[in-house]
């Protein structure tokens, strides 16, 4: 008869509540002041963003032709632009397409650089070699160059915006995953799995993935905000989404040519994208702490 | 009644930029159901990649391994399905052997699950009782793997090695990394498992006294070959081959009394990249002839069940 | 415990906690113990006991935060090390105080060749110029059983059991006095920790160096320590000469370590494990840490604290209900 080996240490009784580590991550995250402050401003941003049509004073095309090129005032609190347009509206509404583009394009980057990444790592052999030198090739043509040249072709629009901005991403994404994988094929587990007859594909994404996918979880944080910028350096270069469609970049560069006469058409704008840009690293500073083993105890 | 396991010159090789890595070479032995073989040796003797081969994680390059007079050794598909049914492994790390993002009780349950012979309700019970058989608290099993400690933690190895009710376990070091009251702990449990369930195993260490309790036969591996097999508690009353001789005598005693007095062996390891033939301990042997080096050693039956592979072991023995 | 002008090093009341968070970890509650010119005391007990936290206490090397010293006293030849400035204290390690950590897989610089390593060490502590330190480093490899050749090889070049030999002869290179040993064989096959045991053996006697060992390998004990202290939760529970704790072991975890040993004479059908496992460093059981595990605990276990009490000349056991062996 075998006897169970749990006799009481004397100590209290050992922590029986059901955690998710999913829950524990998310609590670890906002732990830091940094991380806290960069969380509570995104999702301000966020929720701006979503309640637009609600909190805008104004919609984002009404002219206001008695005020045009105003300067900050009870009615317009940002200003208007040179057809009367409400800056603050402006930047609301805009914010959905800035949020949308940052987010989108990272996400679709990081799904293509994880996929890519996943078969890299654990196929090997040739499979790997031949992605790992398109990616090199990729990586070789710089970013915002490769960004433009793609927006360039495709044309304007915004599924031809978040590729072009997507595709920047891929081979960095890749080159972590595989690294992970290369780390975490060692691990007895994953031979555990195949010993126990799960199949290839449930051993890559029930046991390997999960576990490698954290620092791409803190890349794509991190690379929401370059992409938000660089979705405006699009815009600012006449790519990208055009007008009237008050994207961020858009309204930097129509403000570029008032910097002397009417700064607040290009303050504003940059002011709102660098606090978003900001608040995203500050977050995606806390993930990468949160998710880093060796910080957790 | 045949052996449950019959290994039949076994070799596995890895090829390795610098060549050919002889990892296993020629190994051949027969365990039968119920009993422990124990094979020790130090590092890079080979013993775990032997275990993972006899086990199918690694294919074998030459050799035949048989499971109940079945020959398993290049099975595929569905035939290699049933195979892993039937013989399991525990590993040694107790940190990496399980998926630190699956709960304990989930781990469990995934060999059952893949077997296809259990209902949704079944899983849970059956993971229950694997839990009960190997002494998990109720209260620990929805608990995550860096919750637990080392022991705990192979015990739920033990538990999912155990949960398709196979013939034969490779105990890959189970152990090695357990402090020494929790070693016993899983060593008694182990051993109450087998007398439970009639399982064979196969413990691989390179703790001797932990070899001495738990096997009924012990082979000592060096660089990929057995040089010496025999009943356990003959290999360390009458060990026969110098390795053996060296190993047994480097084991620090308790016994105040009686200070150690190792063999000292020259050099150190050499390598199993393209080895040359011969003998392979040859280079550190205190007991070296320029004929060692020439032909392979052979594993000759010098007595009831102990061989050993040495050319001049009747002159040293003498 | 013994004459006052013999003493070498002498730790009284040493506490160390570590915080993480809200938790305290209780990992060294008080221990106090003196060692004589020469000596090579046995620090045994398993993972979590705090042996290394007392050997880093020592060299003052614990990582502030999260580790805090609490209290107690480190007299080197009458110097109290916990009181020295930092300055003096960089003198002191290595020159007076060395230690071996346990993995030499990550004790060495990949990058550096281990004869820079050794030298390193050399001319941080003698003004020894380029030349010389070299000749020195060269002896010093030789005195360890390395080919004075091997002198420009990278680490990754040797095997395990040479690469714990270049940190022996790195800890050895200023001649220290005290010597902190933690678990130097543990990572290493059993032929090549003959080998390494034999040279500290060796080393030992010819330099006259006082040794510390830290291990949970009982064997390795007996056959390198002249007095051996028992630890159990941060506190030393038995404390004697190697033949008092081998022979006449007195503490219940103690008699627990030996029974749960698989032996090589006797053959038992089954282990005898103590039972339960270590209690949680920052819940520590009141009274006597060891009580929800022994199996001769009395009421008087449960509480308050218990002190070391000399059961014959200089051994010494923490204990109420002592069982003694035989």
């Amino acid at each position: 008869m075998i006897t169970t080996q749990s006799v009481s240490t004397g100590s209290k009784p050992l922590k029986v509540e059901k955690t998710s580590l999913f829950l524990e991550t998310l609590q670890r995250m906002v732990k830091g002041p940094g991380a806290k402050v960069g969380t509570a401003l995104f999702v301000l941003i966020v929720l701006a963003s979503i309640c637009a049509p609600l909190i805008a004073p104004y919609g984002p095309n009404d002219m206001d032709l008695e005020n045009m090129y105003a300067t900050p005032s009870a009615a317009h609190l940002l200003g208007t632009d040179g057809l009367g347009r409400d800056q603050l509206s402006r930047l609301l509404y805009g914010s959905r397409y800035s949020l949308s583009l940052g987010l989108s394009a990272s996400l679709f980057g990081a799904l293509a650089g994880v996929f890519l990444g996943s078969v890299a790592g654990y196929f090997g052999g040739k499979t790997e070699t031949l992605i790992m030198r398109l990616m090199d090739i990729w990586s070789s043509l710089p970013g915002m160059l490769l960004c433009i040249l793609i927006s360039a072709t495709l044309g304007a629009g915004f599924f031809n915006t978040v590729l072009a901005l997507s595709i920047g991403e891929v081979p960095v994404g890749v080159r972590l995953i595989r690294g992970q994988i290369l780390k975490e094929r060692a691990k007895e587990y994953l031979e555990a799995a195949e010993a126990i007859n799960c199949s290839k594909f449930s051993i890559m994404f029930r046991h390997l993935l999960p576990n490698v996918v954290q620092p791409v979880l803190v890349n794509v944080t991190m690379g929401i905000g370059m992409v938000i910028t660089m979705a405006a350096a699009l815009s600012y270069i006449g790519l990208g989404v055009q007008p009237p469609t008050p994207e961020w970049g858009a309204l930097l560069s129509a403000g570029r040519l008032h910097i002397l006469n009417y700064p607040h058409l290009i303050m504003f704008p940059g002011l709102v994208i660098a606090i978003t840009v900001l608040s995203i690293n500050l977050m995606g500073d806390g993930l990468r702490d949160a998710l880093d083993p060796k910080l957790r105890s | 009644m045949p052996p449950l396991i019959e290994i039949k010159n076994l070799s596995k090789y890895f090829q390795v930029p610098a060549g050919m890595l002889h990892a296993v070479e020629n190994v051949s032995f027969t365990i039968e159901k119920g009993k422990t073989l124990g094979v020790v040796g130090e590092s890079g003797c080979g013993k775990s990649t032997l275990g993972r081969t006899m086990i199918r994680l690694q294919e074998a390059t030459a050799g035949h391994i048989l499971l109940d007079g079945e020959d398993i050794t290049h099975v595929s598909g569905k035939k290699l399905k049933e195979v892993r049914k039937k013989v399991q492994i525990v590993f040694q790390d107790p940190y990496s052997s399980l998926n630190p993002r699956l709960r304990i009780d989930d781990t469990i349950q995934e060999p059952l699950k893949n077997s296809g012979d259990y209902s949704r309700s079944q899983l849970k019970e059956k993971a229950s009782s694997l839990m009960d058989l190997v002494g998990i608290d109720t209260r620990l099993r929805q608990s995550y793997p860096h919750e637990l400690d080392g022991g705990r933690r192979q015990r739920v190895g033990i538990a999912r090695a155990l949960a398709v009710n196979p013939e034969f376990i490779v105990c890959d070091e189970p152990v090695s990394s357990l402090d020494v009251s929790i070693q016993a702990q899983v060593l008694n449990l182990l051993m109450d498992l087998q007398d439970q369930m009639g399982v064979t195993y196969m413990f691989v260490t390179h703790d001797l006294s932990v070899v001495r309790h738990i096997s009924n036969n012990i082979c000592v591996m060096y660089l990929g070959e057995v040089v010496e097999m025999s009943p356990s508690k003959e290999l360390f009353s009458n060990s026969l081959h110098p390795y053996t001789k060296a190993l047994l005598s480097a084991i620090p005693s308790i016994d105040i009394d009686q200070p150690m007095q190792p063999v000292q062996l020259k050099g150190e390891l050499t390598s199993p990249i393209n080895p040359k033939p011969g003998c392979r301990f040859f280079p550190r042997c205190p007991y070296a002839r320029g004929g060692c080096s020439e032909q392979p050693q052979q594993l000759e039956e010098v007595s009831p069940q102990h061989y050993v592979a040495c050319c001049r072991v009747h002159e040293i023995n003498s | 415990m013994s004459n006052e002008n013999d003493i070498f090093l002498s730790v009284r009341g040493l506490s160390v906690v570590y915080t993480s968070g809200k938790k305290i970890v209780h990992a060294v509650n008080g221990v106090s113990f003196e060692m004589k010119k020469g000596e090579t005391l046995g620090l045994v007990g398993e993972t979590g006991a705090g042996k290394t936290t007392i050997a880093k206490a020592i060299l003052r090397i614990l990582p502030h935060p999260p580790a805090k010293v609490l209290g107690g006293e480190v007299m080197l030849e009458g110097k109290d090390l916990m009181g020295v400035p930092e300055k003096e204290m960089l003198k002191i390690r290595g020159e007076k105080v060395a230690m071996i950590f346990q993995d030499p897989m990550t004790a060495l610089n990949p990058l550096m060749t281990i004869g820079d390593q050794i030298i390193e060490g050399l001319k941080l502590h003698n003004d020894y110029g380029e030349v010389e330190a070299a000749q020195k480093a060269k002896e010093l490899l030789e005195m360890v059983g390395i080919h004075a050749d091997r002198f420009k090889e990278y680490p990754f070049e040797f095997s395990g059991g040479m690469k714990q030999r270049v940190v022996i002869a790195m800890a050895l290179a200023c001649e220290p006095e005290l010597l902190l040993a933690d678990e130097p064989t543990t990572a290493l096959d059993v032929t090549i920790q003959a080998q390494v045991l034999d040279l500290i053996n060796k080393l030992k006697e010819k330099y006259g160096i006082s040794m510390i060992l830290i291990t949970h390998n009982l064997g390795v004990v007996a056959q390198t320590c002249d007095y051996v202290a028992v630890i159990y939760a941060g506190k030393i529970i038995e404390y004697g000469s190697k033949r008092d704790i081998f022979i006449n072991y007195a503490h219940p975890y103690t008699h627990g370590l030996f029974a749960s040993l698989p032996s090589f004479s006797i053959d038992a059908l089954r282990l005898k494990p103590i039972t339960g496992s270590m209690p949680d460093p920052t819940q520590l059981p009141p009274g006597c840490a060891f009580h929800p595990r022994c199996p001769f605990v009395i009421e008087e276990c449960r509480n308050g604290e218990i002190s070391l009490m000399e059961i014959s000349q200089g051994h010494f056991c923490r204990c109420c209900n002592i069982q003694p062996k035989g």
